[in-house]
Formats: structure tokens, sequence, C-alpha cells
């Protein structure tokens, strides 16, 4: 049978159907003994997605105690249908009628002021992390699965939450990367944040996700920037960052040594080995965490063993300095020591050699970053000419929107579903795997020009190698799409 | 979807009862129609009872259309369709009550009402074709600092991207876009887009 409102299962009265969807009915409920009001769930058994959002809830249920997370109050199972409790969202208009305060809900009075936008992210962020740590994803982040509980953002819609060994494919188009979509990897962590990332586009433009990344004009970029950078961010698929990555001053840590002056690392570094040397004993911090105990490699030693050489009135025999253990502290486990003097206590990069220059260390910084520089740029050239070179043929540009349409509508369906493809079928799903690995070639040849001014390794090789096969793919399409 | 040079194509596919390519339809035109309807200060909702009607009109004479390049083009067609449709709208009591305006809208200031709103749905999909082609950061830099003339140094701020890509970007965007413009006006004399 199918509930309506109205309708009375266990304590549980239903007062309005909030929403409805391919596996299930959420209606707003009030418990007749305590007349507290909840939304209920309910899920008919007809198919195996059923038995997976029960599996996913109950992992969900134990996880989500004591957190910021959705809370899930009760899950009762019958023979052809189980339902759960949970916190209902807030009221978005009179207490007569219930419409739930969601994001969707919210942005059909258009966007977002940037401010809503900023508490919203770091909310769903702080959410998505309990998520992760838990080692649960989400899996289908969208403006309709966002609620607001006490003007609170939370994740909402936990049927497809499940743990990250299940690979699924499950979510909305547009919030999922194409490459998942199309089936040609799992979805990761980072897939949920590029899900938030669209959902902080679309808050904060008012615009359907297909937009993305289009700005509109009434978009005053002047207070939304960070934003901006963030929602970027998470669709560029970078790695995510803690909570903090929400306010604008925050540094990606990936380029940390460009917000480090160097000036104050080599001072850092100078201390550490003077405090060594010259005050044994009052040495006592024990090391942060057992990963900065590990001995340093061997290219690291000789640069320090380099370093120290050159440090002036070094005693012939050092005592042994042992740390001094705090009892808070977990015990670590002394390292192998090399025969040199033991340096563990320093953070592997901090040591590598381009940071120890020789000469005054403000001239030789200066220098360092206009190198960095203008080999950023000359690769930058490079780039932006090799794509150039990437461009289609005439031909393709003019037959690439009816096979994308046909890829993604038709072929990416069949991979999905495990449907055997055609040889022309095959074809196309080759070319478009070729063109995401193109792309992400690219991107990571970008990320290394921004990180080390250089290109990768053997990208030119792999390039080449790419850009032949999918020459040879495009051949073919052009030959048969071609009317 | 190409604006126009895909027309045959998608037309043909209608013509076979193609789902998606009516969902396409819909989604093609009714903008235009909605526009049209503006122009003639009809309100929201008679706007929106105006493309329900168009597209029954149109979807009920689908099957006895052919498309036929060089003879007639599918936008004059499609004109008189949502024209004539316009006119029956006003035409109707409580609608030319309201507007107190002469039904007989002559068809050439219409087709000239139209041709502009064509025009710009073609450069808003001129737009959409640079950005498909184009990566996502390539398209944001050019969208804000060459069409929506912010700062160089903040968006290149904003977009973590050096001044000189920047620059590129735009340049690169621009030269494409006047291609893909260069290539509607080929296939459509009438439209004359310019950047």
């Amino acid at each position: 049978m199918s509930y309506k409102a109205g309708d009375i299962i266990d304590e549980y009265k239903l007062l309005s159907e909030c929403g409805s969807g391919a596996y299930g009915t959420v209606f707003l409920a009030e418990n007749q003994i305590t007349t507290r009001r909840l939304a209920l769930k309910i899920v008919y058994k007809n198919n195996c997605t059923s038995e997976r959002e029960l599996k996913g809830l109950q992992q969900y249920q134990i996880i989500s105690e004591n957190t910021n997370l959705l809370q899930i109050y009760r899950v009762k199972e019958y023979d052809d249908f189980f339902y759960y409790t949970m916190d209902a969202a807030d009221n978005l208009i009179t207490p007569d009628e219930y419409i739930p305060d969601t994001l969707g809900n919210r942005l059909k009075n258009g966007p977002l002021p940037p401010e809503s936008v900023r508490k919203m992210a770091a909310d769903l962020q702080e959410n998505l992390q309990e998520l992760h740590n838990k080692g649960l994803f989400h899996r289908d982040i969208k403006p309709d699965n966002i609620l607001f509980i006490n003007n609170r953002a939370i994740l909402g819609d936990i049927g497809l939450v499940t743990d990250s060994a299940m690979t699924i494919l499950a979510g909305t188009p547009g919030f999922m990367p194409s490459e998942v979509l199309a089936g040609i990897r799992s979805y990761e962590a980072a897939d949920d944040y590029y899900a938030l990332g669209k959902v902080i586009y679309c808050a904060l433009t008012g615009a359907p996700v297909n937009n993305y990344p289009s700005l509109p004009d009434t978009c005053n970029i002047n207070n939304s920037g960070d934003l901006i950078k963030l929602y970027n961010k998470y669709c560029s698929g970078l790695k995510p960052q803690p909570v903090q990555a929400a306010q604008p001053a925050a540094v990606p840590a990936k380029r940390w040594h460009r917000a480090v002056p160097y000036a104050a690392m080599l001072a850092l570094i100078i201390a550490f080995v003077v405090i060594e040397v010259d005050l044994p004993g009052t040495f006592n911090s024990a090391p942060a965490t057992p990963a900065e105990a590990r001995p340093l490699p061997e290219k690291n030693q000789k640069t320090l063993r380099k370093t120290n050489a050159q440090a002036p009135a070094r005693p012939a025999a050092q005592p042994e300095v042992k740390p001094v253990q705090s009892a808070a502290q977990p015990e670590v486990k002394p390292a192998p020591q090399p025969a040199a003097k033991p340096t563990a206590q320093l953070p592997d990069r901090v040591t590598e050699k381009k940071f120890l220059p020789p000469g005054p260390p403000e001239a030789r910084k200066q220098s360092m970053d206009r190198k960095l520089v203008i080999r950023q740029q000359k690769c930058n050239e490079r780039l932006q000419e090799l794509l150039l070179e990437d461009a289609p043929s005439p031909v393709m540009v003019k037959i690439y929107p009816e096979l994308q349409k046909i890829y993604y509508e038709k072929v990416a369906v069949k991979l999905q579903r495990g449907i055997k493809l055609s040889k022309d079928e095959e074809l196309l799903a080759s070319y478009f795997a070729k063109e995401i690995q193109l792309t992400e070639l690219f991107e990571n040849i970008k990320l290394s020009i921004e990180n080390q001014g250089r290109f990768p390794n053997k990208t030119q090789q792999q390039l080449t190698e790419l850009q032949r096969e999918r020459r040879n793919l495009e051949k073919f399409l052009t030959k048969k799409y071609t009317r | 979807m190409d604006y126009p040079t895909t027309q045959p194509t998608l037309l043909n596919r209608l013509r076979q009862g193609d789902e998606i390519s009516w969902a396409d339809f819909y989604h093609l035109y009714s903008p235009l129609i909605i526009c049209a309807g503006k122009y003639y200060h009809l309100s929201d909702s008679e706007c929106e009872d105006l493309v329900q009607q168009v597209m029954a009109k149109f979807f009920a004479n689908s099957q006895s259309f052919v498309y036929r390049a060089g003879q007639v083009k599918f936008r004059s067609y499609f004109s008189k369709i949502v024209h004539n449709q316009i006119i029956d709208t006003i035409r109707s009591n409580h609608v030319q009550m309201r507007l107190k305006i002469n039904a007989h809208i002559l068809y050439d200031e219409f087709h000239e009402v139209f041709m502009n709103e064509w025009r710009k749905a073609a450069l808003a999909e001129a737009k959409a074709e640079l950005k498909r082609r184009v990566d996502e950061k390539t398209f944001q830099a050019f969208e804000m600092y060459g069409l929506q003339n912010h700062p160089a140094e903040q968006v290149a701020e904003i977009l973590d991207m050096p001044l000189s890509s920047l620059y590129t970007a735009k340049s690169r965007c621009i030269k494409m876009l006047q291609e893909i413009i260069e290539r509607y006006n080929r296939t459509d004399g009438e439209l004359n887009l310019e950047l």
C-alpha cells in the first residue's frame, strides 16, 4: 500500500507530503505521543536500491549521533517498506502550511547574498568532513538536498549515503563529474566536494547548474571573489581543505612554500640547528607526530650536514640529545639513526636544497622568485601553443555537439548499465575517454607549472601519443557522422 | 545544440518523434516565443499560454513539415506561427480590453522583432559553444575580463592565474568566438551577427 497525508504509521501521523523521488516519499509527520514534528521518509522495497538505502541508513544512524549531521531517530522495517524519521527542515512560510526550508526552495526567489552562501558553505564543509571522517560518502549533494534546520545548513536526503567501498553509480547529473557519470571511474570523496562546489555556484548566482562556470552580470565579484575561488577549487577536483578553507584568507596547502616567507623558513631552520648545537639538554620538544620522527632521506641528510658544516664554532663531539617525552604524548619509537647527528626533528621538506641557498637570503629569494616567474611564463606560453595545436579539426567542431549528445545520452548510459556497445559506439567511447585523459593531462601540466614552474616528466611523449590516438579516432568519427 | 545549423537534424528527429528532440526544441525556442510575447505587452501567464499554443500548433504540423534547405527558412515558417498566435491572443477579448491595442500587427514589423530575439539567442548559443570548446578557467577569464570588464588584476587574483594567461585567454576566446559567429553568418546570411 502507499501512504498519503492523514495516514498513521505507528505513533506518527503524516501531516503533509514534502516531496517524493525515485527512492521514496518524504512527509512532515507528528509524533502523537510527544507532539514533536519530524520528517518521515517511506521507502518501498521494490528493488535493490531500497536494500542499499537501508544498509546505508543503519551505518549513518550510528555515526551521526552527537554530531552536526542530520539526526536519524528511528528506522523501522516492515515486509514491503521501511521508514525512518529525522529532523524536519525549518518552515519557509506560515505555520499553517509547510514548505521545507531547503536551498532549492530558497533559490526559487533568486540567489542568496554572499554572506549567507559563505555561512552555508562553512556548515556544509563541516558536515561533509564529519561524514568523510567516518568513511561515508553522501553522493547526492544538490540544492534540494540542503536543508536549513535552525538556520544552519545540513546535508539532507541521506538515502544515498554509503560507505566508500561501495561502487554504485548514483547522484544527479550536473552535480557529478562527467567521468563518474560516464562510468569511467568510481565515486571518490573529492566528488562530494565537486558537488558542493556546484551547490555554492548555484547559491551564489541563482543560475542552473548547467550554466557553470558562467557568472551572471548581476553577480558582484568584489564581495564574492572568495566564493568564486572556493567553488572553482572544488569543481576542479583539487583535494578538499579543512573547514577553514571557507575563509577568504586560507592558503592552499600545496603552495605553502610560497605563502611562508623564505627568510622566516631559513630563520626557523637556523634556530633549530642553533638550539640543538648550543643548548644541549634544553631542547625538550618531542616530535609532534610519528611521521616527523622518520629519518631524513640520504639526500637531505647530506644537505643538512653541508649546512651544519658552515655553522661557526660547532663542537667536535656533540652530547647526545634525548628528547624529553611528556606524559600526554605518545611514545615515539626512536628511528634508526644514521652515523651523523640526529636531525629527525626537522620536517623533510624544510631541508630541501632549494630552501637553503647560499648568499644573502633576501637577494637569493628575489632572484629565485624572478626565475620561477620567467619559467612559469615560458611554460604557460608553450602550454597555450599546445592547447591551440590540440584544437579539433573544423569538421570535428561541427559534429562535436551531436557526438557529445549521442555519447552522454546513449553510450554513457549503456556503459553504466553494462550493456555491450556496438563498434561505432566503442569508438565514440574511446574518443571521449581520450579527451578526458587529455584534459587531465593538461590539468596536470597546469598544476606542475604553477607549483614547480616546469612541465611534468615525460609529458610530451604522453601528449603526443594521446593526441595521435585521438586523431585516428577523429578520422573514423568524422567519416561516420559527417552528412 | 548549434544555432541555427542543426535545424535540419533537429527537425528530422522531431518528425521521427524523438522525445529528446522535443525537449531540445522546447528549450531552444520557448525563450524566443516569450520574448516576442513580452514585446507585445503580454503578461507572464499569457506568454506561458502562448508558448503552449505555439508548441501545440507546431507539433501538430511537424509530421507534414519537411525541411528543404534553401527553399524556406525555418525561422520564417516558425515566426509566422508565432505571429499568428500572438494576433489570436491579442484578439481574445480580455487581452484586447486590457492592452487596448490594435491586433493588426504587420508581419514585417513582427519579423524584425523576432529576428532581433533570434540574434540574441544566436549570440548566446555562440557563447555556449565557446564554453564547450575551451576549458572552464579560460572561459571564466574571458567572461569576467573580456565580457564583463572587471579589472584584470582582480580577475587574475580570483581565478588564481597569472596576468599573462588572462590576456592570452581573452585573445584566444575572442578569436574562437569570431570564428563561430562567422560560421553562423555564413550559414544564415540574414543573421548579420557582430561581436
